[in-house]
Order: C-alpha cells, then sequence, then structure tokens
C-alpha cells in the first residue's frame, strides 16, 4: 500500500470516528494504525486540529459579524465563569449538519478514489487534436498519482468550469487539467521550473517536467541553478528525442523545449505555436522540424494544409507575457512579540547569533516584562519587548545579539513596497539588513531610559519569496565595572505599498507605525 | 473591627486568584480543549470532560505552582478525567485502549506556539480560498441549516456540496501542512 492510500484510509476513518459512525472493525483498524505509526499519529493531531481550528474560526467569525452589527446591544453584567463552556457550539456536534458533514467526508474520500481511480487509469489517453495531431503526450507510465507540483499563486482567477477552483498550496498532480477564464495561476514544479499560466488558457500537467498548452499563454522559467547543472529530469522520457531539456511545454503544433532559464509559449484559437524566448535557449520542435532560438528571439509554427509546417522567426516580445506572479495579498510581517503577552517565545523573531558569547546557542526571543520608568511602554498589539528570556536577563557586555524575523511574498515585490518601522533598544542597533543588504540606522545613544522610539525605513532590497530582516544588538555601555547587563529590543513594523503618485525625494521622512500611516495593509 | 478587615482581606484573596485563575485559564481554554479532545474524538465526550476539568483545576487551583507551566498542570489533570471518563463509560462508547490514549498523550503537543502557528497558517490558507469557498465552509460550520437546506439555498445537489466542503478540507490540510513544512524547512 502506498504512503497517500494509507493517508487517505486513515482519513476516512477518522471522518467516521469523528462523526461517531466507526464500526467497531474499523475503530480497531484505526487504533492499530495508529499504534503502529508515529507519522499517522502525528496526521491524526493535525486533521483534528484542522476541525478544531475551522469551528473556531466560523466562531470568530460569527462573534466578529455581531459586533459589527449595528444595533444597540443590551450591556449586560459579564456572566458567572461557571459552567466552563468549550471552544465550539455543542448544538453543532451531533446535530444535522454534522452529520451531514460527515457523510460528506465519507462520501468525498469516495470520491477521491475515484477520481484517483480515474487518473491512475489514462495512460493510454492520447492527445489527437483536431485535424493536426502532429504532437502526441508519449506513454509514460502513470499508474498511481502523483503530484507533479504545487500552486503557488494565483491572481484574480475565473474558472472556464466552474468546478476547476483550486488555491495557493493545493497539489497539482499528473492530469490535472486548468482551464482559464481570466486572471493568473503559477505551478511550481518539483524540479523547481514555475509556470505562469495566463487566462484565457487551457493547460494539462503532463509529466513531471512538462505539460500540454491547448490555448492560451504560458511562461515557463527554470532557475539558473537547474539550468547550470543540466541534470536530466527524472520521468522525463517523453520528450527524450531533444537534448537534455528541463522543462517542455507541448501545444498542438509543436513542442517548445527549454534548454535553460526563461520562455513564453503562445498558442492561438487556431492551434498555432509562437514561442518567445525571454533568457537562456529553447529548441521548438515541429513535425521533423527542429528551431532553436536564443534570448530575443521567437519563432511562430503555423500548420499549412498544403505546405505542412510553417516556421516564421522574429523578436520575442518581451511586454507581452506575465513573466512573474505579483505578489497577493497583506504582507504580514510582525513587530516584535506582537501579540504576545510576556514570557513567551516570540513565534516570528529569533536570536540568530550572538557575536562574542561562544556559549550562546540560537534560539527563539522571549517577550520580556519591562521597567515602565526606564524602557518604551510596550504595546502589545504592535510590539512587545524581547530578549533571550524574560524579565530582563542580565547578558555579558560586548556582545552583538543577532535578531531575526522572516517576512514571506509570494510573487515579485510590488512597487511602492516600504517597510515602515520604529525600534527601541537597551543598548544599541549597530546594524540593520534586510536580505543581508545594510539599512540606514537613524542615530541613537547607548544609555539608559530606553523611552525613544527611533523610526526607521526600508525601500528596496526585497525579494521574492522569503524576507529576512536583522537587527544586530550590542549589549553593555561603557563603563568597565559592569560585565552583565540587560539586554532588549523593541520594534514597531508594518509593509505598506505606496501609491504610485506618494513622491519619494529625500526630504520624504517615513511615517512610524505609532505616526498612524495607515496607507498600507498588514 | 478585626472581624470586617478579616473578611475583606478573604473576599481581596478570593478576588485575586479568582483573576489570576481566568486569566490562566482563558489562555489555555483553546489548547486543553484541543488536548482532551485528541484523547476522546468524540465531540460531546470531550465537552463533558473538558467542563469537569476546568471544575476540577478551579477546585485544585491552590496547588498550582504560581509561575509554573498552567497548561502543563491542566493536562494532567485532564488526563486523569480522560480516564475516569473511559472507565464510567465502560463499552458503551468505542475509545482508544489503554497504551494508545498513554502515547497519544504523551505525544500531543498543544503548545501555545505550535498551535498558534496552525491557526495563523490556517488562517492565511483560507484567505486564499476563493470568495465562493470561504463562504461554503462559513455557512457549513455556521450549524444553522443542514447541507440539504445549505444545497438548497445555493441552488446545487447536496453531493455537489458535500464533494466542494471536502475538496476544501483537504485543500485547507494540505495547505497547512505545507505552510508548516516551509518553516521548519527555514529554520
Amino acid at each position: 500500500m502506498t504512503r497517500l492510500q494509507s493517508q487517505n484510509e486513515l482519513i476516512e476513518l477518522l471522518d467516521a470516528m469523528l462523526g461517531g459512525e466507526i464500526d467497531p472493525s474499523d475503530h480497531r483498524r484505526l487504533q492499530e494504525i495508529l499504534a503502529a505509526d508515529p507519522a499517522a499519529r502525528r496526521l491524526y493531531f493535525d486533521y483534528l486540529d484542522l476541525h478544531l481550528q475551522l469551528r473556531l474560526w466560523q466562531k470568530a467569525k460569527a462573534a466578529a459579524a455581531s459586533v459589527n452589527e449595528p444595533e444597540i446591544r443590551d450591556i449586560s453584567p459579564p456572566p458567572p465563569l461557571f459552567p466552563f463552556t468549550s471552544p465550539l457550539p455543542s448544538s453543532f456536534v451531533g446535530g444535522p449538519v454534522f452529520s451531514y458533514m460527515v457523510a460528506a467526508a465519507l462520501l468525498c474520500v469516495m470520491l477521491l478514489g475515484a477520481w484517483a481511480y480515474k487518473i491512475s487509469n489514462v495512460r493510454d489517453q492520447r492527445y489527437v487534436d483536431k485535424g493536426r495531431g502532429s504532437t502526441t503526450s508519449g506513454s509514460w507510465d502513470r499508474s498511481e498519482f502523483v503530484v507533479a507540483g504545487r500552486i503557488t499563486g494565483l491572481k484574480d482567477c475565473r474558472w472556464s468550469d466552474s468546478d476547476a477552483g483550486t488555491c495557493v498550496g493545493a497539489s497539482a498532480p499528473l492530469g490535472r487539467e486548468y482551464a482559464l477564464a481570466s486572471g493568473l495561476m503559477e505551478i511550481t514544479y518539483a524540479s523547481g521550473a514555475k509556470v505562469v499560466l495566463e487566462g484565457p488558457c487551457a493547460y494539462k500537467v503532463e509529466s513531471s517536467a512538462g505539460g500540454y498548452l491547448a490555448r492560451g499563454k504560458l511562461t515557463a522559467r527554470i532557475s539558473h541553478r537547474l539550468s547550470a547543472v543540466g541534470g536530466q529530469q527524472s520521468g522525463f522520457s517523453p520528450l527524450s528525442s531533444l537534448p537534455a531539456p528541463l522543462f517542455a511545454v507541448r501545444t498542438p503544433t509543436a513542442i517548445v523545449a527549454d534548454l535553460g532559464t526563461e520562455f513564453g509559449v503562445e498558442v492561438d484559437e487556431n492551434g498555432d505555436t509562437t514561442s518567445h524566448v525571454f533568457e537562456g535557449k529553447v529548441a521548438v520542435k515541429a513535425g521533423t522540424r527542429e528551431v532553436r532560438l536564443a534570448a530575443g528571439e521567437s519563432a511562430r509554427i503555423e500548420y499549412d494544409a498544403e505546405k505542412g509546417v510553417v516556421v516564421g522567426r522574429g523578436t520575442a516580445a518581451f511586454d507581452k507575457f506575465t513573466r512573474r506572479m505579483p505578489h497577493q495579498g497583506p504582507i504580514k510581517v510582525y513587530g516584535t512579540g506582537q501579540h504576545c503577552d510576556c514570557g513567551v517565545p516570540d513565534p516570528n523573531w529569533y536570536i540568530a547569533s550572538a557575536l562574542n558569547d561562544p556559549n550562546f546557542k540560537p534560539q527563539h526571543a522571549v517577550t520580556t516584562a519591562v521597567w515602565s520608568k526606564a524602557y518604551l511602554k510596550s504595546r502589545p498589539e504592535r510590539a512587545v519587548w524581547i530578549s533571550t528570556g524574560n524579565m530582563l536577563p542580565r547578558l555579558p557586555d560586548g556582545v552583538v545579539y543577532t535578531f531575526r524575523t522572516r517576512f514571506q511574498l509570494n510573487g515579485s515585490p510590488p512597487r511602492g513596497l516600504e517597510l515602515r518601522g520604529a525600534f527601541a533598544v537597551d543598548n544599541h542597533v549597530a546594524a540593520i539588513r534586510l536580505n543581508g543588504n545594510q539599512v540606514a540606522v537613524p542615530e541613537h545613544g547607548y544609555d539608559s531610559p530606553f523611552l525613544d522610539s527611533h523610526p526607521f525605513s526600508v525601500t528596496d532590497g526585497f525579494v521574492e519569496g522569503t524576507n529576512v530582516l536583522e537587527f544586530d544588538v550590542s549589549n553593555g555601555i561603557s563603563s568597565k565595572e559592569m560585565k552583565q547587563s540587560w539586554m532588549a529590543l523593541y520594534v514597531e513594523i508594518e509593509a505598506i505599498v505606496r501609491p504610485e503618485t506618494e513622491p519619494q525625494d529625500a526630504s520624504h521622512k517615513p511615517k512610524t507605525p505609532s505616526d498612524g500611516g495607515k496607507e498600507g495593509a498588514r | 473591627m478585626a472581624f470586617d478587615s478579616e473578611n475583606q482581606r478573604r473576599r481581596a484573596d478570593d478576588l485575586r486568584r479568582y483573576e489570576q485563575f481566568v486569566g490562566l485559564f482563558a489562555q489555555t481554554h483553546d489548547n486543553l480543549f484541543a488536548y482532551v479532545f485528541s484523547l476522546l474524538p468524540r465531540w460531546s465526550d470531550a465537552e463533558d470532560v473538558f467542563q469537569q476539568t476546568s471544575l476540577i483545576l478551579w477546585r485544585k487551583f491552590a496547588e498550582f505552582q504560581p509561575g509554573s507551566d498552567f497548561l502543563a498542570w491542566a493536562c494532567r489533570v485532564a488526563f486523569f478525567e480522560v480516564q475516569n471518563f473511559r472507565r464510567a463509560a465502560g463499552r458503551q462508547r468505542l475509545t482508544f485502549n489503554n497504551e494508545l490514549i498513554e502515547r497519544l498523550a504523551a505525544e500531543r503537543d498543544v503548545g501555545p506556539q505550535r498551535v498558534s502557528l496552525r491557526r495563523e497558517f490556517l488562517l492565511e490558507c483560507i484567505e486564499r480560498l476563493s470568495e465562493k469557498q470561504r463562504e461554503l465552509l462559513g455557512r457549513a460550520y455556521q450549524g444553522e441549516g443542514s447541507i440539504r437546506q445549505l444545497a438548497e439555498q445555493l441552488k446545487r445537489s447536496p453531493q455537489t456540496i458535500y464533494n466542494r466542503l471536502n475538496q476544501i478540507r483537504h485543500l485547507l490540510f494540505e495547505c497547512v501542512e505545507d505552510a508548516m513544512r516551509r518553516r521548519r524547512t527555514e529554520q
């Protein structure tokens, strides 16, 4: 039994159990699986958490909606402490909705199985384009459900097929077709190759290193690292007649195979194919003909009933394609200890290193209580002081601690993106870096009291994917007697996207979060 | 009036204890329920045990060492309540055997960081759903009516609704797992 089958069986059993509809034999089976397999127990915890969190999410949503109700609400004394209530409405469980959901879950596990079965039986399927039939998908084995990659970006997607919706993070299995009426969608293959589909288009994931574009436009990008290695991808057999490409797009009239980096492919309503090379090289194969294109070149493949394949060469249309998914949604960057109480590990800030302290081990920063007369007051909704532990632990002087936080850009950095923030520190911020690039640090001192916040701003150096923001905090002041002293950092921060019209001249002073700069969204 | 001042002092102490307990309990409420639910994955059973545990925690609060881990203490109390419940329920309930319960209890991590991370990722994943998917999910978990009624409202067959809900849950589960994996890789 494959791992996926085991997982499906486990989820099926869990759905039955959660609905109270599991029979004794299935219960025994569930118990056996859980007892034998630590991975199954982890999945068990995670799956239960999902159910729990979904109910909490709905409860919070309902509570928020009730707060927003316009009518005047009765202000009553708070309810007595007891009896305690569970986090979720008891009426839900055992109620008709719950029963239906359990039935739904069981039904859907069956449907999922049927879907997997359907996919597993398409091995003999061939794409024969009406009237053309010039390219085929090959005959590779697709005997089991295989994930070729994941959906890593969606923007303003409308689907030609109303049931074809997906979400970021979902798998892109072999055989899956995506019919996009409009919008953008990015698939990242396991090899690292990225495909940006631009609606309207129809695309099918055909192998772990390629797909079939029936119509519309896409851009395929293969990382330099992969290209440099030049290794043949496993599962690439269908296009083996081409010289070790890393990624290939099949269309009704051609096969466009990457020989390094980035290209665009467009298939018009007649099935005619135009490929544009943005970086590196591609090989375009149509029937028995093969054309090699370099960066900046394009080739159009037409099929003429009398002449056969007609190849026209031109220059690449760089602006015609969307080559990168823009970042979507809010950019989540957290202040130190934001939304935390004192004394707990900060899930978002990490102390990565301590220069001059050989005994230091990297650790999560810990939110700490501070003396209000000497330190800026923590505001948990924005930031809380952090250190290596609660209650301001004494730490060796002369050590430079590097505090680190990360945030994600799930696409190319939007224009006008800015991190605006303010820090307070005991004793001194020696450097601020974004992705290793230095950021200007405002003038500030070393000595207490640490009541002032110092604004900072970051406007460039952002990258697609994970961004790393670091603060180097040096501990200790000039006093030679003191060998250990308190060290802590407080950072309020927010990511905003400036409107294109906002001036960026030298006189522009960054607003700190405390100033109430609210153009952007967190 | 020594008698009155003594009473006032007791009342002040009670109030302080009460506030301390409520503060700690409120912070760990969801995590404790998650712990109980993982040992007794039948909703009504978990609710019963959770409520009983809450009462015992309050009664025994004097035994709690201030500054120590309240959630760990609460989980220990809850574990015994789960065992009591299993004994009382006897053969009326399909529950896990003792060995598995102990293993699950030992391996269950309901630490604030893990739970809050998963919650955060789930919220992100929910945001990534389409508006229609979110609406469907919200309505299904609202408990206002049956799936059949929901299907009627949406002019869809119940089977379509079942299918979509299942698909959404699977997407979310996969999305959260993926985010957790990425976080582990980054750190």
